[in-house]
């Protein structure tokens, strides 16, 4: 069990100080995000700091290539990288052939601990760009076969896939018999709000893929951009989770690859365990604050005291002290869940603290605290629906 | 009358009110109110100071409005003191701010006066600004009936303003009425307002408390300093108003009550 920082643009010294402090153990580094030579430089970077206790990894994001009109940072000084793909030029077999071995010859001497296949997205498993996603996965397979890194495949797509239980079991068919390390999943979100909304069947369904991979047919699943959602993933034998500072390098939108129109600066939030939830430090901690109930829902890091001791709305939380912080509250649930012995056990305790944080919320509710919808409890319920149905249906 | 009541009407008209006997007799005029303000909480609909910012003297007023006119002066101010120095570090550690552009907003500061260097990289920030900054500030969010809404945007506006109320149409007050004992918590306002014909009513008196956030307290000064000052109507309202309502553009800009 691991959390992995989901590396973006502005990354500082967050990552470097977060592995010193143990609340990541790894990274995924994105190459939109940084110049070749910068990002080659930064792993040799955290090789030479933390040698084999950190676990870097590298999303070549080829998915981008197919986005249009595209925002791809510096993907376009990425040897690989070829915008505008579109069908026609993924028709030949020498094509995916030459995308496929162009990523992963690019990955081989950056010193990585796992090579990441590149990938194309789809909204649904029978779609055909699902068909072009297990193309370049079972190409990737043939090339990754003498790699000295292991390999992890890359599966990169919509949400709504996940409601099809029927399509998603022949995918799993599929990709369960291919001799690989693991995957590589990320899913796209639909609601752009943080936490987004997720309805239950989906995330009953994702708890299903995640447990069949990893713990059915003992695959390592790296699921990126996963932040709170991940604690169910881990409960079910995930890997790794990754989650980065801004809300978009916690939850995956492929708004990050498209033309952006500017927005606001993100409100300052905190991470609660107590609550499950990051909520806003103004109004809301500040209002749980003034009704004296602030122990209540402190989650007591490296980093939150000067929050604890005062009011929130006045006291220094910088993004970075905010990113640092949630990450060590993160990694510890995670660890909590994820050793625990078994799935079910795993899964009592994480229903636990489901519970206790819906008790929170209830607590706060009444004391007179207003909450937005993203983040009040409404994911808590939806997480709860989702665990008992995913044990009645794996009789767990 | 339910679907022709717009925000637009009421927030007119409640800032009719605001002009007329109906708001003076109960609570301290409004010299200048700001329309859609830009707070970094959210946009109350309007924000109002007791005390006008044209009373701080010319020459300081410009160099406020020059130091708080980005976010990071506001942030690096509410970060300093008067008497104990703050090191370069120290505000680099605690406004997330990169270095950069701390040195150059400090730069910009020790020119305004604003900001007095210690030796060792160490800051204080000038008497002036203790003495000038505070302005009490009004907020208001105004609404015609979703009243939980209006209530949480209030309470983000209370990390700016010393008073923050909802503003709600007479008619479909009552639903918050209900729940007033939840505003008392907070401190938050009721104001009901008739649309049509202006009448006011309070249904929860918005508490004076200090605002909860330095730097939004600051930012906010900035934006009243840095708007330009609009011609008002004189008695916007008299004694009815009938819709719809005639009168000036709503616009983002500063008017003089």
């Amino acid at each position: 069990m691991y959390t992995y920082a989901q590396h973006g643009y502005g990354k500082s010294d967050k990552i470097e100080t977060a592995i010193r402090q143990g609340s990541v153990s790894g990274v995924i580094l994105s190459p939109r995000d940084e110049q070749p030579e910068r990002l080659a430089q930064y792993i040799a970077t955290l090789r030479q700091e933390f040698a084999d206790q950190v676990t870097i990894l590298f999303d070549p994001q080829f998915y981008a290539t197919t986005v249009t009109p595209v925002r791809d940072g510096y993907l376009p000084d990425y040897p690989y990288y070829q915008p505008g793909l579109t069908r026609g030029r993924f028709i030949a077999p020498l094509d995916i052939q030459q995308y496929v071995s162009d990523v992963i010859d690019y990955q081989l001497p950056l010193g990585l601990d796992r090579i990441i296949s590149p990938t194309v997205f789809f909204s649904d498993f029978t779609d055909p760009w699902s068909q072009i996603a297990l193309s370049m996965a079972q190409q990737s397979t043939v090339l990754g076969a003498g790699l000295a890194q292991p390999l992890l495949l890359s599966l990169v797509f919509d949400e709504t896939a996940l409601r099809n239980r029927t399509a998603l079991n022949d995918f799993l068919d599929i990709i369960s018999v291919w001799d690989v390390e693991g995957f590589y999943l990320v899913i796209r979100r639909n609601d752009t709000t943080y936490q987004a909304f997720s309805d239950d069947l989906i995330l009953k369904n994702l708890m299903y893929l995640t447990y069949v991979l990893a713990e059915v047919n003992d695959f390592e699943i790296v699921l990126g951009y996963s932040d709170f959602v991940g604690l169910l993933l881990h409960a079910v034998g995930a890997e790794a989770t990754g989650t980065g500072w801004y809300n978009t390098l916690r939850q995956f939108s492929l708004a990050r690859f498209q033309p952006a129109t500017g927005g606001r600066p993100a409100r300052p939030r905190y991470t609660s365990d107590a609550l499950l939830n990051s909520i806003l430090v103004v109004p809301e901690l500040a209002a749980i604050y003034q009704r004296g109930r602030l122990p209540q829902v402190i989650a007591t890091t490296s980093y939150d005291g000067t929050l604890a001791n005062g009011n929130p709305a006045n006291a220094a939380w910088p993004p970075d002290v905010a990113c640092l912080h949630h990450w060590e509250v993160l990694s510890r649930l995670a660890a909590e869940v994820a050793t625990q012995g078994s799935v079910a056990a795993s899964l009592d305790r994480l229903q636990e603290r489901i519970q206790q944080a819906v008790a929170t919320y209830n607590l706060l509710l009444t004391a007179g605290i207003p909450f937005e919808v993203a983040t009040g409890q409404r994911e808590l319920d939806v997480w709860l629906r989702a665990i008992r149905s995913f044990r009645q249906e794996a009789g767990l | 009358m339910r679907k022709t009541i717009t925000e637009r009407q009421l927030s007119r008209a409640f800032e009719a009110t605001l002009a007329n006997g109906a708001w003076s007799s109960k609570y301290p005029p409004l010299r200048q109110v700001l329309r859609e303000m830009h707070c970094q909480q959210g946009q109350p609909d309007l924000v109002g100071t007791v005390t006008s910012v044209s009373a701080i003297p010319a020459k300081i007023r410009a160099r406020l409005a020059l130091a708080l006119r980005r976010p990071s002066g506001a942030r690096l101010l509410s970060l300093l003191r008067e008497s104990t120095p703050r090191s370069e570090e120290f505000l680099l550690r605690t406004s997330g701010l990169s270095r950069e552009i701390v040195r150059r907003t400090l730069s910009e500061l020790k020119k305004l006066r604003l900001v007095i260097p210690r030796g060792d990289n160490r800051y204080l920030c000038a008497p002036a600004l203790r003495r000038y900054s505070h302005q009490e500030l009004w907020a208001f969010e105004v609404k015609v009936e979703h009243w939980q809404r209006a209530f949480y945007q209030a309470l983000q506006y209370r990390a700016f303003a010393d008073r923050a109320a909802i503003v709600l149409a007479m008619p479909l007050a009552h639903r918050a009425e209900k729940h007033v004992a939840r505003f008392r918590l907070f401190g938050i306002g009721i104001i009901a307002v008739d649309p049509y014909t202006g009448a006011m009513r309070t249904l929860a008196r918005p508490r004076k408390q200090h605002p909860l956030s330095r730097f939004h307290q600051l930012y906010a000064l900035g934006q009243f300093l840095n708007r330009r000052t609009a011609p008002i109507p004189k008695n916007p309202a008299t004694s009815r108003i009938r819709g719809p309502l005639s009168g000036p553009q709503l616009s983002n800009e500063v008017s003089d009550i």
